[in-house]
């Protein structure tokens, strides 16, 4: 049943929302368990240096926290970001990021966002009660805002934290929704 | 008659164990796994003086220990280590011709060490990890040593020229403030010339405390300084030969070990001064004084 699901959500992801438009990923903020000393951080620094795309670190030891620029242009690649954390020692407790973009349906009739040139794909995800996040509809609490976006083809600019779903794919848990002007 | 006896090489060989780490204690022979591609080396400088002879030889001896230690991720759970010492041992006695002085120096003998981070648990700002470490210490250092007087003994000898399985585990609980280290290693060194060195436990309690910054910064990696104390405890059993067990050998030290170290992301810099609270050697074997201990990590 879970491989199942997996399957599906792998499906969403990266079968059904191939015309998709694209967006723009900003700062992308890690929150990192275990890193509790000075000596630690600098291999965590290192790691994240090499993954692709990662133009500059910031280790915030107090905040558990690393902050992450891409450079312009590069892929969110998730799955390197946390191969980095795990290689360093740590533990990956979510990967922040805010991106600007516009919104559309795929074929199942959930939202989805892409970024700008690299084809980094979200599937916007909610919370269920009880349960994993879901993707998130027309009709489900904040999806009425998406589907504005949607209808309306304006770019919105969404805060939320990535998820793990399927292994590889990008799921966005959203966080908070805020509209924003083309090139913003 | 008293003679230093097991704590001579029980200390210069917990030098030589003693592995870096992100932020080991700094007695301690074990501690977190290093990341993956990640390597320290650790450079110590043990002293120590064992001069407490109740005997009419008021024997005087002196031991400068110079472990550098190299620590490689080869996972992010599995890291080598490996120890080369240094060693330089002076003794002073009263003979029944005067004062005799005996010294030797050389490499002592290396340590090979695998360790495995076996459980895990973090939080935001905290760790927990429990590590096993198995290995072995290869007699490289010199063991038959002479000088004038004749052959020096076997606890002047830069080496032991036994090979000594070791086996171990490190529990290590760290957060932003403070840490608590736990750990204890096993050592079974094997007959070598029709000697056997008594089998050796060592074990450390460690709790260290961060003392500057006194509040963090919101922001960023900061160098912080840690008040340490550590409970470093030693036991080993009778030397063997062909005679049996030897009765002025083995026994049980216990330090008490204040110190202070510097960590900043590169650097760890460390000073601990190892008094001991209580020993009990058996039969006429020479009390320790103290142990000196100082050292630096880097990180690459």
């Amino acid at each position: 049943m879970r491989i199942m699901r997996i399957v599906g959500l792998l499906v969403l992801v990266f079968g059904a929302v191939d015309d998709v438009v694209v967006g723009e990923v900003g700062p992308v903020s890690l929150g990192v368990d275990g890193l509790s000393c000075p000596f630690c951080a600098l291999s965590l620094e290192k790691k994240l240096k090499r993954v692709p795309g990662v133009a500059s670190v910031a280790v915030h030891l107090k905040k558990a926290r690393a902050d992450l620029i891409l450079s312009p242009g590069s892929p969110l690649d998730a799955t390197s970001i946390r191969w980095a954390v795990e290689d360093a020692g740590f533990t990956l407790r979510g990967i922040h990021v805010e991106v600007a973009g516009t919104v559309e349906r795929d074929d199942t009739g959930s939202f989805v966002l892409t970024s700008r040139g690299d084809a980094t794909r979200f599937l916007l995800l909610g919370d269920a009660r009880g349960g994993p996040p879901v993707p998130l509809t027309p009709g489900t609490g904040i999806a009425s805002r998406l589907a504005t976006a949607e209808r309306e083809g304006s770019w919105v600019r969404i805060r939320g934290t990535i998820r793990r779903d399927g292994g590889t794919s990008l799921g966005l848990l959203v966080q908070a929704i805020d509209t924003a002007e083309e090139g913003e | 008659m008293r003679r230093p006896g097991a704590a001579v090489t029980a200390v210069a060989v917990m030098g030589v164990v003693a592995g870096p780490a992100e932020a080991v204690s700094i007695n301690s022979p074990v501690g977190l796994t290093p990341a993956k591609g990640q390597t320290i080396v650790r450079v110590q400088m043990r002293y120590k003086r064992i001069s407490d002879d109740p005997s009419s030889a008021s024997r005087d001896t002196r031991v400068l220990t110079v472990p550098t230690t190299f620590v490689y991720g080869w996972s992010a759970r599995f890291a080598g280590i490996v120890t080369i010492p240094y060693v330089y041992k002076r003794r002073r006695a009263d003979g029944d011709s005067g004062k005799t002085v005996r010294t030797t120096s050389g490499l002592g003998d290396a340590t090979f060490l695998g360790k495995y981070r076996a459980a895990t648990r973090d939080a935001p700002g905290a760790t927990a990890r429990l590590s096993i470490l198995g290995g072995v210490v290869i007699p490289t250092g010199r063991s038959g040593d002479a000088d004038a007087l004749g052959k020096l003994p076997r606890t002047l000898q830069a080496g032991s020229g036994a090979w000594t399985p070791t086996l171990g585990a490190a529990y290590t609980i760290q957060t932003l403030d403070d840490e608590w280290d736990f750990n204890g290693m096993y050592r079974f060194p094997t007959e070598a010339h029709d000697f056997q060195w008594g089998d050796r436990w060592a074990y450390t309690i460690a709790y260290q405390k961060r003392v500057w910054p006194w509040r963090l910064p919101d922001e960023g990696v900061y160098t912080q300084f840690n008040l340490v104390l550590e409970l470093n405890g030693e036991w080993s059993r009778k030397n063997r030969d062909a005679s049996g067990s030897l009765p002025d050998s083995g026994g049980w030290i216990l330090y008490l070990s204040p110190g202070l170290q510097a960590a900043s992301q590169r650097f760890v810099v460390e000073a601990s001064f190892q008094m001991p609270v209580d020993q009990a050697w058996n039969g006429s074997q020479v009390d320790t004084d103290y142990v000196a201990v100082t050292s630096l990590r880097v990180t690459f």
